[in-house]
């Protein structure tokens, strides 16, 4: 053989390197001999580069099921295949299973409350996925939504519907729906005497009878198009109606729909099903055209006021939405620039797609309160990582055991096992573990899907969608394989020479990586538990806030009809009578519920055009004393001075931007335009600033009036602590004697308040929930290795109690290599978790510091938390007897 | 017995192989039958053929002696078996008869 030349011409090594892979051992010879000396051939003939281009191809040529395919010997030829060893095989895990019940509990049991929290996760996120992904065509439907300098609002004025509609062709129909203020609560009534039905229900809305050709409801009853046509009607809800006619066909019949002014007859025209979600989420939808408030709707001119309508168009298909929006401005000011000019507002119109609403919108006046896609992304991948702390104690507990497996592995290739083959078995053992893992994690989702349920307020069901199956299915077999691959790999890499001699130890690299694995579990663990705490401390703090009036043991009882409102005075006078009843008082609104109204207000010698707008609330005399507002000037009304009726409190919010302050404010004019007048209000008091919504906004200027709207929509009483329920029965029985027609309803104000921050706070008890599977689980994975590492020095510990160590010294040195892990990973999470939590609090208007000894405290939690679990084997394997561990050898 | 199918390719590729008896490996049947036919061929044509005509019991292989220019790598020797030899003079015997019969073509009884 003639000595190789340095530059001798050689063929692309990505050939070479393809055909060594994938031809049959047996032929690979003679072929790569050919192919090179052809190569040699045409470097002579044709020159180097189009040798090796025809040496590339030559090399595809042979991919070919005849030269890949492996030679057949006398041995059994699917060796791995076989019925006989895949026998073996499961016997084997079976019996991995049975001899280590310690692990494969820890693992099984880890992955099952993983895979139980991701499937949960799944139905979540697969639950709020859906909103709105109903309606057919969902990609041509916007809803038009308005901006100004400071703020976004989902709702418009009366006439932009039907003007978009006529302007652009592209638009196919425009719909508007309209959630009136003050009717959170509509009163349903239904039959006469004993059969007589009569409840409140919420999400009643007004909606032109264009709304159903823009959005899908599955009608059960009736027919949608034309559901809403006739003035005076009214489309239920399947649970609307379920609640007063059972499953009986209601079209055609009357309810009474009782109002805050008034009681007016409906005919129901259909009954859709609940079975789609919409941000809508709508349970009763009333004609636009009726006698309540019909009149008022129809004489919707003006282009700059009482934008409360929430309009919606579909295109045209093939329509272009970028450019329809790109003529609204136009559009805008052509229309309503006089309107907007004459109140000095600038403001621009833009479109949302309503399949994105639910999930990416939360603007000003949504119809109910919107999901939230970042929740969806924290949960997934909080989902995520608790799944991979579980798949990591698989991992390390097979590779730190892998002393176990190494003599089967040994015997397995010297009987003539294919690498490929071990690596088979060991992934199809992971599998099995995944699969068991997934039975138990079944049952484990059904077992607290309702308490779930219960957490978060949804019906979310296990079967529901094949589709879902699918997942589940993917995310257990992707779990096994993620699991199993690295120990498979890991674990079939043994040569048998070195580990049928009984050397086995685990290599420095092997080491490293478990360790490594380790503190990513607990950076996870850690940092969910700072999310967790700052997140409970956060609300705590908002809900402990002083929101500048008293919140405590006020009663709230709503006046929704007109003869409860007439009432008032009476009933006013029947609970004075209670000693419990301290004070009594009304108002249009109450804290805890948004404040719709706002007027424009300007001072002397200004005009409307340079007007502040100001929320308010028209409210009895004692309002303020009532709920405890404090005064920072002038005085609360009251009835001394007359009716007080021009008399207006502001708080300081709105006298600072009126360009007052506090004392000099007293005693000022202040006019607005109210039914086409200019009305004149002297400032009588400036109260402390309050937060009458949550703390999630900042305080907004504020006003108190004593007759701009009626003031008899809610009572609020002071009432002194003590057995509640008797003062609401007491009260109920005056409710029934003075002869109210709607049925008694009430709340306590801080409960209300307690309504605001539910999302927060459901959000808050996830969190907690989700730390403590992920501590729970890696504290496993943490007992797992300590049992572990404990076993593998028994003789070590031996001698070293022989010599004279106590067990305090052999606990603590067996702690202290798990302990050390820890404390990395606390140093790795403590500055993650406090940017990730840093973000978070940027949308709360108050919000707390994070103070370090959170993270000092969350850090000596894992730290307990972790030495318990590891102590626990520590413990034992110190007090071990010598003269037991050592006699063995 | 069912004889045995030669394929037009096999059957020159057996035929090559008899001509250069004791020398007969991939790319040398491959150059001699590019140079005799003048067709386009690729080793992997040619390899396919031969483990054909092995898997028919038509040539047997030998590894022979490891060369510079094939990287060290051995030689694929093929030789025709007895078996191939007969499918051979088969084939011609057929063909030489049609051909026979085409120069002289059988007179007509006339009675």
């Amino acid at each position: 053989m003639a000595p190789l030349e340095k530059n001798e011409p050689k063929p692309p090594r990505w050939a070479e390197w393809l055909l060594s892979q994938f031809c049959a051992q047996h032929m690979l010879e003679t072929i790569q001999g050919d192919l090179l000396e052809e190569f040699h051939y045409q470097v002579r003939l044709n020159g180097l580069t189009k040798a090796r281009w025809q040496y590339g191809l030559e090399v595809l040529g042979f991919i070919k099921p005849q030269f890949i395919r492996k030679r057949s010997s006398g041995f059994s030829p699917h060796s791995y295949f076989s019925f006989n060893m895949l026998f073996n095989y499961f016997k084997i895990a079976f019996r991995n299973v049975r001899n280590s019940k310690v692990y494969s509990a820890i693992n099984i049991f880890g992955l099952a409350l993983g895979l139980a929290t991701c499937l949960m996760i799944i139905l979540y996120i697969a639950d709020e996925w859906q909103v709105d992904k109903h309606h057919a065509d969902s990609d041509r439907l916007f809803r038009v939504s308005l901006a100004t300098q400071s703020e976004r609002w989902s709702s418009l004025a009366g006439p932009v519907a039907s003007s978009l509609k006529q302007d652009f062709p592209e638009i196919e129909v425009s719909t508007r729906i309209l959630k009136f203020s003050g009717f959170e609560e509509v009163l349903l009534k239904y039959g006469e005497g004993s059969s007589k039905k009569e409840f409140f229900e919420q999400n009643a809305y007004y909606a032109d009878s264009t709304i159903f050709d823009v959005f899908n409801y599955d009608f059960k009853f009736g027919l949608a198009n034309a559901a809403l046509n006739r003035p005076n009607t009214v489309v239920l809800s399947e649970k609307v109606a379920d609640k007063i006619f059972g499953n009986e066909n209601p079209v055609g019949k009357v309810v009474k729909i009782g109002l805050a002014f008034g009681t007016f007859d409906y005919s129901i025209t259909g009954v859709f099903r609940d079975n789609n979600k919409s941000h809508i989420n709508a349970h009763l939808l009333l004609s636009m055209q009726n006698s309540d408030i019909g009149g008022w709707i129809t004489e919707q001119r003006n282009w700059a006021a009482n934008n409360i309508f929430h309009t919606y168009i579909k295109l045209l298909p093939g329509a272009n939405a970028k450019s329809l929006e790109a003529k609204l401005p136009e559009f805008l000011a052509r229309r309503g620039g006089n309107d907007l000019k004459a109140m000095g507002i600038s403001k621009s119109l833009f479109l949302q797609p309503v399949p994105d609403i639910y999930l990416k919108s939360n603007i000003g006046n949504e119809l109910s309160p919107n999901g939230s896609i970042t929740y969806l992304y924290i949960f997934g991948s909080i989902g995520i990582f608790i799944l991979l702390i579980a798949c990591i104690n698989f991992m390390n507990l097979s590779t730190a055991r892998s002393e176990k497996r190494a003599r089967e592995v040994g015997i397995r290739k010297v009987m003539g096992a294919y690498r490929e083959s071990l690596v088979f078995q060991f992934l199809g053992e992971s599998m099995i573990m995944s699969v068991l893992a997934l039975l138990v994690a079944l049952g484990i989702t059904v077992s607290l899907l309702p308490a779930l349920n219960h957490l978060i307020g949804k019906q979310l069901q296990l079967l529901n969608d094949p589709f879902l199956l699918l997942w589940m299915a993917g995310v257990t077999l992707l779990t096994g394989l993620f699991a199993g691959l690295y120990p498979a790999f890991y674990l079939s890499s043994f040569r048998p020479v070195t580990v049928l001699k009984g050397k086995v130890m685990s290599s420095l690299a092997a080491i490293a990586l478990r360790k490594g694995l380790v503190v990513f579990q607990f950076t996870i663990s850690i940092i969910l538990i700072l999310g967790a705490v700052v997140a409970w401390q956060q609300l705590s703090f908002i809900q402990n806030q002083n929101l500048g009036f008293d919140k405590g043991q006020k009663l709230i009882i709503p006046l929704k009809s007109t003869k409860t409102s007439a009432n008032y005075s009476v009933l006013r006078n029947e609970l004075l009578r209670n000693p419990r009843v301290l004070s009594v008082t009304s108002g249009s609104v109450h804290p805890g519920v948004e404040t719709m109204e706002d007027l424009l207000f300007y001072k002397e010698n200004q005009t409307v055009q340079q007007a502040v707008d100001i929320h308010f609330a028209t409210v009895e005399t004692e309002y303020i004393e009532t709920l405890g507002f404090t005064m920072v000037a002038g005085r609360p009304f009251s009835k001394e001075f007359g009716a007080d009726s021009s008399s207006i409190i502001l708080n300081e919010a709105a006298v600072k931007k009126l360009g007052f302050d506090a004392t000099t404010a007293i005693g000022k004019r202040l006019y607005y335009e109210f039914g086409n007048a200019r009305r004149e209000t002297q400032i009588v008091g400036v109260v402390k600033d309050f937060n009458f919504e949550s703390l999630h906004t900042a305080i907004r200027p504020y006003a108190l009036s004593t007759s701009i709207t009626g003031k008899h929509q809610y009572l609020i009483a002071d009432v002194r602590k003590g057995d509640y329920s008797k003062l609401v029965s007491d009260v109920e029985k005056l409710w029934l004697k003075i002869g109210s027609d709607t049925p008694f309803t009430y709340s306590f104000l801080d409960q209300d308040f307690q309504r605001r921050y539910e999302k927060d706070q459901r959000i808050a008890d996830i969190i907690s929930y989700f730390t403590v599977i992920a501590i729970i689980i890696a504290c496993l994975g943490l007992f797992g290795l300590s049992t572990f590492s404990a076993a593998q020095r028994t003789r070590e510990i031996g001698v070293r109690k022989v010599l004279g160590a106590s067990v305090a010294e052999i606990a603590g040195m067996l702690s202290k290599e798990f302990l050390i892990l820890i404390l990395l990973a606390i140093l790795i999470a403590s500055p993650l978790a406090w940017f990730g939590m840093h973000r978070w609090l940027q949308g709360f208007a108050y919000k707390i510091e994070i103070k370090w000894w959170v993270f000092a405290l969350s850090g000596l939690l894992t730290i307990v938390v972790s030495i318990l679990t590891v102590s626990w084997q520590s413990i034992k394997a110190a007090l071990m007897d010598p003269v037991r561990s050592l006699r063995s050898n | 017995m069912k004889r045995t199918y030669l394929g037009e390719f096999e059957e020159i590729m057996l035929l090559t192989v008899a001509v250069i008896d004791g020398d007969a490996y991939g790319v040398a049947l491959m150059h001699e039958i590019i140079a005799q036919t003048g067709r386009e061929l690729r080793l992997n044509q040619v390899h396919a053929a031969l483990m054909r005509l092995e898997e028919k019991g038509m040539v047997k292989s030998t590894m022979g002696q490891p060369t510079a220019e094939r990287g060290g790598r051995r030689k694929k020797l093929f030789s025709v078996t007895v078996q191939g030899q007969r499918a051979l003079e088969e084939i011609r015997q057929v063909r030489e008869s049609l051909w026979g019969r085409l120069l002289n073509p059988p007179k007509l009884s006339v009675a």
